[in-house]
């Protein structure tokens, strides 16, 4: 297992380069930043200034030659030039990931118990009525488009702000701009900017874990040590909690370690959304603007992320079952 | 316990419902579409008092900003941008105000007069207000006016050591000398510069000699100022300085700046609010909500039916719609090999109906949008002068396009037909690309509506959607549609049509409208420029290069508590008076 | 698992033994594979009513616009302008002044034409990708899994960003290009988790020394045994590309304006939330219909080839 691990993460590296590569020559292929940035200005920026800018982004140079300084660049924690002059894209890169985090956290934890107890209760009561509820709001969940459920809460909270006179619910960001005085209402202020872009992800997640979590609890309640447990006359409850969910959640560390890795990429859109500024925003900010070293920059990270992430479940789905053996 | 649960779930819904449906229907505090909302309703006729009123101390106007901000030195290239400048209006203090109405008058508070004393050489003299210090103490003087003349100038620092926005009118200065212990300044011209009043928007010589390490003139000095100033909103975490009315006090990165009352502000109104906060919202929609949910008091968003239709629903938030001096235009590329010939140019132009355009696209909730009849002056200044008209373009109803078919006809072009295609003289039949930017609503609808008009005269116009106008500077279209950033200062707009200009994309040339281009760039006394200007604009209407819309209106919503704040269509935008905006006296 | 013989049981008893009438044994016949899980489908109650509200979309969708007077593009001549329902536009009208349900019909013509093209993608690409690597196996498998990997981690937005802006032409195929061409090694995992277990069996074994070359292998008995998961990871695949392009349009990467799709339709009502809801709600509830109909039958097609998850009823 040791050897299977480090044999993936030494694989990881030319992944991780094979992909930068690709990204560095699909971000080549739309115009450069520095014409997007001065299109349709007047009076138009003297010449020396364009192709100062020029310089300073290494387009006078070969494709090749780019990309090499780029590597070289990383060695020394300089990760390339942004449109924004006074940026270091390694310190901007990891402030936005701690925001991304931040985020994440909560929204997965409240999937993760959502999940387990929809799915456990679904599969208790297979083809009751409380499964079919579960079922359908679940999926009607999952079937939801990002930014509609995102876009859905928050204008019920605006519509409640308004209505009540409170101002609980924040839709702009993490926290309030002024920050309230007083360690009490600082909490509170960050809660009631958490409340709604945890909701929508978790709402988004937890869908998805809860089959998983039903599924795996189905397998382990058909299974002959249960049936024997229950015939020996053990209660309910007692099987449930003692034999059952134990096995039933460990599928669910994998299906968790393949969500945190999805996450990263995926809260691109609550982000905006909800005007925090994480990864997401960085990275599609990046995109629009054709600032090719920060979206290399991020790749990079996430790229790790996911790789980390499946390198994880992997090993989880071995251990598992014994049949699959790595060789 | 299941019904229990299930009961639960549907009380969660119901109520959610109503959440959703209460705020469609909440009352609203004007009626039908209006340039203003009724409490400004002043506003049209007289824009530089709108909204205005006496003010009591304190209150934190939170500001929307759309842009992340990369530096703070707004002289640099990457750094030019409106947000930006509107926030370091606080600090930067500069000779001549634009005011709402587009008109170009002296800010007494930084210099007592500022006047053309010669035309040849072009000399002009400032007397900077006695009292008109920086924040740190030192006097405003002449040093500052050398300080910024040098390091735009292109010259005394090279494109690689202080990449500047634009060098326009300080190459052509040939001295700046200082007198009077420095606070009279003389500017001299080597080659006449009729946008003299856009110069000066001073950052602090003393500022750039701490950067510089001592003289700032030495070799390498001006490269080390222009870093230092450079390099705030970075290592220096935002500008300790001002000249203006407020100071910085705080900027967290791509969240927040804070600005607060600067103590030694010399002006004659002193500022009553306590802080300013600009949040930066990169989502324009979400300003909206964050405005109705009054997490921001000032928004500036582009404005739209919807934009315009929610605030009007909101209480206690005051709108204003203006004219600027932001025009929305048509090009035709000269070099594309059936737009050569000017006939197809001026039957096109012939064929587009301007009036429908605009009554599909802004005139829903901009009612007094009107196509604009000038490339250069808007309606309301000194030099307007309606050069379209008498062309008879930009109407495009039966009478016109009938004379289109039969310019076209006399020309050796067939099929000039409704439906028909239109084949020119070689036999090719005449396709052209309509290009605009694609997220864009209100521009694919312009282009929508073009392509109809052209099909009239048998034109085969395709939609060419782009992510950005990157094109325009390979002229990689054949058609597009997009804007201008006017401005009262109009000499800078030869580039836009004179033969190899800088801005000229389209190629467009003709050598007598170079001649009176090149006269008017230069005409010191305003009214010989507009009589220039405006000539070689007659000749290039006739010429058909580029069919003017429509302003663009400029939008802002005010929560009703602030008073002062109003709306600013140029480039200085409402941020031009920030030392008059308050609380409104009798506010709660 | 493999496929078994189906055997006939005899349903009558031989006939003529005395006299006196013949009795009918209660037999069962061994039902045929496809028979039991066709059962064990239409017992899913939900996946049943899916596969109905489904088909009828589809068809309201595409038959829909040859009976109705509007087309998606036109400025409709009653000059009706961001008019809410009524009974002459029975969807609104936009901002342009299109009748709101003719864009909607074509919106999911195109969301649907998406979806479409990248199930098949991923699936004609990933499934036998996955079991020629899992059957294989070794540094091959490890080769190939890793090329997954690689795909995996490239960014979809940079993707499509890079192809948006050199292509202006159909975005509609882009769009499906790319999630296809991003999606399928999770396609290819999946299967490759089925090959790993089904390897091991004799029938493979069998198979090999009876000289089945690798691709027999693969298509004539690896991939016909990985039907289940083949088809709920189509399903999947068809829910994630509706909301993929939706979400790729809500940031503009996705289908562009002349073109419409229900996710650029949501995209362009952003703004209309409060003053115009029935342009944003509408296509959304389309986008939830026709991704709930898809996830109930893949739940229905998960149900019915694994037995493992069904129980007797109470």
């Amino acid at each position: 297992m040791l050897v299977f691990t480090i044999r993936r993460l030494i694989q990881a590296i030319p992944i991780l380069f094979g992909a930068s590569l690709l990204t560095f020559w699909l971000m080549s292929i739309p115009a450069d930043p520095v014409t997007v940035e001065f299109a349709g200005r007047n009076p138009r920026p003297p010449q020396g200034t364009i192709d100062a800018e020029m310089h300073r982004f290494r387009l006078d140079e070969s494709f090749w030659a780019q990309y090499w300084d780029w590597i070289k660049g990383i060695f020394h924690g300089n990760w390339g030039p942004a449109l924004d002059k006074n940026a270091n894209i390694f310190h901007d890169m990891m402030r936005h990931f701690g925001v991304t985090t931040r985020l994440i956290v909560l929204a997965l934890i409240v999937a993760i118990v959502l999940a387990v107890l929809t799915g456990v209760m679904s599969a208790i009561k297979q083809y009751s009525v409380r499964d079919y509820t579960f079922t359908f709001l679940g999926f009607v969940f999952l079937s939801m488009p990002t930014f509609w459920i995102a876009q859905l809460l928050k204008t019920i909270a605006v519509n409640f702000n308004t209505s009540t006179g409170t101002h609980f619910f924040g839709t702009l960001g993490a926290y309030s701009i002024p920050q309230p005085d007083g360690f009490w209402n600082r909490i509170v202020d960050y809660a009631g900017h958490l409340v709604l872009p945890t909701i929508s992800l978790a709402l988004i997640t937890y869908a998805g874990l809860s089959r998983f979590q039903r599924a795996s609890m189905l397998e382990v309640m058909n299974s002959d040590y249960v049936r024997l447990a229950r015939a020996k006359g053990i209660s309910q409850r007692r099987v449930l909690t003692r034999h059952m969910l134990r096995t039933a959640l460990i599928p669910m560390t994998t299906a968790t370690a393949l969500t945190i890795a999805v996450f990263f990429g995926g809260t691109i859109i609550t982000e905006t959304v909800f005007n925090w500024n994480g990864m997401g925003v960085y990275t599609i900010d990046a995109i629009s603007s054709h600032d090719k070293y920060i979206v290399l920059a991020t790749l990079m990270l996430t790229g790790f992320i996911v790789i980390i992430g499946n390198l994880v479940a992997d090993i989880l789905y071995a251990v598992l079952d014994p049949r699959i053996r790595y060789a | 316990m299941r019904s229990g649960s299930k009961r639960l779930a549907g009380l969660v819904a119901i109520t959610a419902a109503t959440l959703l449906v209460a705020g469609a229907c909440g009352t609203s505090s004007s009626s039908g579409p209006g340039q203003s909302s009724q409490g400004w309703s002043t506003c049209d006729k007289d824009p530089n008092n709108c909204n205005s009123g006496p003010t009591k101390p304190g209150g934190t106007m939170l500001v929307t900003d759309e842009k992340k901000i990369t530096s703070f030195f707004t002289a640099d290239a990457a750094s030019n941008t409106y947000d930006q400048a509107q926030i370091m209006s606080g600090l930067i203090p500069s000779p001549f105000i634009l005011n709402p109405d587009l008109s170009v008058t002296l800010n007494k508070d930084l210099v007592t007069s500022a006047e053309l004393t010669s035309s040849s050489p072009e000399t002009v003299v400032y007397k900077i207000n006695p009292n008109a210090v920086w924040m740190d103490g030192t006097p405003i003087t002449a040093d500052d006016f050398i300080f910024n003349w040098k390091f735009q100038d292109g010259k005394d620092c090279s494109a690689t050591d202080c990449p500047v926005a634009g060098t326009t009118g300080y190459d052509a200065i040939d001295t700046v000398t200082g007198s009077d212990n420095g606070k009279t300044v003389t500017v001299v011209f080597k080659t006449p510069f009729p946008d003299w009043q856009a110069l000066f928007a001073l950052f602090p010589a003393n500022v750039a000699k701490t950067y510089a390490g001592g003289d700032i003139y030495a070799p390498g000095g001006l490269k080390k100022a222009y870093a230092g100033f450079l390099s705030e909103g970075g290592a220096v975490p935002f500008p300790k300085w001002s000249g203006g009315p407020y100071q910085i006090s705080d900027y967290q990165k791509d969240v927040s700046v804070t600005l607060t009352p600067n103590p030694k502000w010399y002006g004659a109104t002193k500022p009553s609010l306590d802080k300013i906060i600009y949040k930066i919202i990169l989502d324009p929609a979400q300003e909206t909500e964050a405005l109705k949910n009054g997490e921001v008091n000032v928004s500036v968003a582009q404005p739209d039916g919807d934009l315009i239709a929610a605030v009007q629903q909101m209480q206690n938030v005051n709108y204003n719609l203006s004219k600027g001096p932001v025009w929305e235009h048509i090009d035709l590329n000269n070099k594309n090999k059936f737009l050569a010939d000017k006939n197809l140019r001026q039957a096109i132009f012939l064929a587009i109906n301007r009036q429908e355009i605009i009554d599909k696209t802004v005139k829903p909730f901009f009612p007094s949008a009107a196509p604009l009849n000038n490339h250069n002056y808007m309606p309301g200044t000194a030099g307007y002068k309606d050069v379209i008209t008498p062309t008879g373009q930009g109407v495009g109803d039966d009478a016109a396009i009938a004379k289109a078919k039969q310019l076209l006809e006399s020309n050796g072009y067939t099929g000039a037909e409704p439906g028909g295609t239109l084949k020119n003289k070689n036999g090719e039949a005449v396709t052209l690309g309509f290009s605009y930017t694609q997220s864009n609503k209100l521009r694919e609808t312009t282009a929508e509506l073009v392509q109809a008009d052209l099909a009239k005269i048998g034109v085969k116009v395709t939609l060419v959607p782009k992510p950005d106008l990157s094109f325009l500077g390979s002229g990689d279209y054949d058609m597009v549609v997009f804007a201008w950033v006017g401005s009262p200062f109009v000499a800078g707009s030869k580039d836009l049509w004179i033969t190899g200009g800088g801005s000229n994309f389209n190629k467009y040339s003709n050598p007598q409208g170079d001649t009176l281009l090149t006269k008017a760039a230069q005409d010191l006394d305003p009214t010989q420029e507009a009589a220039d200007f405006n000539a070689a604009d007659e000749i290039m209407a006739a010429d058909a290069n580029v069919l003017p819309l429509y302003q663009k209106p400029v939008f802002i919503a005010v929560s009703s508590q602030f008073v002062n704040i109003r709306n600013n269509a140029t480039s200085a935008g409402p941020a031009y008076n920030m030392q008059d905006w308050g609380l409104k006296a009798d506010a709660q | 698992m493999p496929k078994t013989q189906t055997t006939k049981v005899p349903t009558t008893a031989p006939a003529q033994r005395g006299g006196g009438t013949v009795e009918r044994e209660f037999t069962v016949a061994e039902r045929k594979q496809w028979q039991l899980i066709l059962r064990r489908f239409t017992r899913h109650r939900m996946a049943m009513v899916s596969i109905i509200v489904l088909v009828l979309l589809i068809l309201i969708a595409y038959v829909g616009p040859h009976f109705w007077k509007y087309s998606a593009t036109e400025i409709t001549p009653d000059h009706a302008f961001r008019s809410a329902p009524n009974l002459a536009h029975p969807f609104g009208t936009d901002d342009a002044g299109h009748d709101y349900m003719a864009r909607v019909f074509r919106g999911t013509q195109q969301s649907l034409k998406i979806a479409a093209i990248v199930a098949l993608l991923s699936t004609t690409i990933g499934a036998p990708y996955g079991a020629i690597s899992g059957l294989i196996g070794g540094k091959v498998d490890a080769i190939m899994m890793r090329l997954c990997d690689l795909l995996l981690v490239l960014p979809l937005l940079v993707v499509a960003a890079a192809l948006a802006s050199s292509h202006s032409g159909d975005t509609v195929l882009i769009v499906a290009l790319v999630l296809g061409l991003l999606g399928w090694p999770v396609n290819a995992r999946q299967v490759r988790g089925v090959v790993l277990g089904l390897r091991e069996q004799e029938f493979v074994e069998a198979a090999r020394a009876m000289g089945a070359g690798t691709w027999r292998i693969v298509f004539r008995h690896l991939l016909p045994n990985a039907t289940g998961t083949i088809l709920v990871q189509a399903t999947l695949d068809i829910a994630g590309a509706i909301l993929g392009e939706a979400a790729l349009s809500f940031l503009g990467l996705g289908v562009q304006a002349p073109d419409t799709s229900l996710g650029l339709l949501i995209n362009q009502a952003r703004t209309s939330v409060d003053t115009l809801p029935w342009l944003f709600y509408l296509p959304g509830v389309v986008i939830i219909l026709i991704a709930l109909t898809i996830n109930f039958i893949g739940d229905g097609l998960r149900d019915a080839f694994d037995p493992r998850q069904t129980r007797q009823r109470r």
